[in-house]
């Protein structure tokens, strides 16, 4: 039987918002306040960290033109595999709720 | 990274006030020689009360540059102490980026990955808080910004590290 990948409702949500206005790459902090207070900041890379050993999103440190101090930052983004099980959990979930209204 | 130089304010106060206190001492000298003159010299009784009236003066003028000469050591004092304290201050800065420790920390009990991933991204973010509320002065909003994000550390700490146990033990649930 295949083995369906599972996705928590902040995993969803993450990939909703990589994948919200077309396909780019956003910060931690970024995706914080873009979700309305729905993520919060100290479990968000602990999300994240789960999330990318399941290959549903990538990261790589973020590049710097100009010389500045500091760890760098970690820009997100979804992969192909991520983006396929976000829509099909986009298209169950309206096909549960189609059966359930109906 | 361009030094900063605290001292450089309070030198060029010191060096102007100290000029401005020269200035008033040769000027008190040069009264109190035309004292000492018109008191040696006064012969009648009109002269002399003019001489006492000058002798006078002559005090208060003095009194007023020994305060003066007073207000000047205070406040180089306590200018010497804001630049003294300012630089140790901005040394401590530069010396050590916010969460250096935490992450030496982490990394002793954490798996490298999860410094990588967990950690790392979390520090950065705090780094990157904390440099930019520097670049906009805002030096009390620095210390609201390393408080929380101890608290999210912590956090971050606790999660993964229950994540972790729960993951063993389905681990074992599933072998055994």
């Amino acid at each position: 039987m295949f083995d369906l990948p599972s996705l928590s409702k902040k995993e969803q949500l993450i990939l909703g918002l990589l994948l919200g206005d077309g396909v780019r790459e956003r910060f931690g902090l970024e995706m914080v306040e873009a979700s309305g207070g729905k993520l919060k900041r100290g479990t968000i890379y602990v999300t994240l960290q789960r999330m990318e050993e399941k290959g549903f999103i990538e990261s790589r440190q973020e590049e710097r033109t100009a010389p500045e101090i500091g760890i760098p930052r970690r820009l997100y983004k979804a992969t192909g595999h991520g983006q396929r099980v976000f829509n099909a959990y986009q298209l169950a979930s309206q096909a549960m709720a189609a059966n359930f209204a109906g | 990274m361009q030094k900063a130089r605290p001292f450089a304010e309070f030198n060029e106060w010191l060096n102007s006030s100290l000029v401005t206190l020269g200035d008033h001492a040769k000027e008190l000298q040069s009264i109190r020689t035309s004292v000492y003159w018109v008191v040696k010299l006064s012969t009648t009784p009109e002269e002399m009360v003019q001489a006492q009236f000058q002798q006078q003066r002559l005090k208060e003028l003095d009194l007023k540059y020994r305060k003066l000469a007073f207000i000047i050591v205070r406040v180089a004092t306590r200018l010497f102490i804001q630049a003294l304290s300012s630089s140790l201050r901005r040394e401590s800065v530069i010396r050590k980026g916010p969460g250096t420790r935490w992450l030496a920390f982490v990394e002793f009990f954490y798996s490298p990955k999860t410094v990588e991933l967990t950690f790392k991204p979390l520090i950065a973010e705090w780094q990157h808080e904390i440099f930019e509320a520097l670049k906009e002065g805002r030096t009390r909003k620095v210390y609201w910004i390393s408080m929380r994000h101890r608290w999210y550390f912590l956090k971050a700490m606790g999660l993964s590290e229950l994540l972790e146990a729960i993951e063993k033990v389905v681990g074992l649930v599933k072998k055994g």
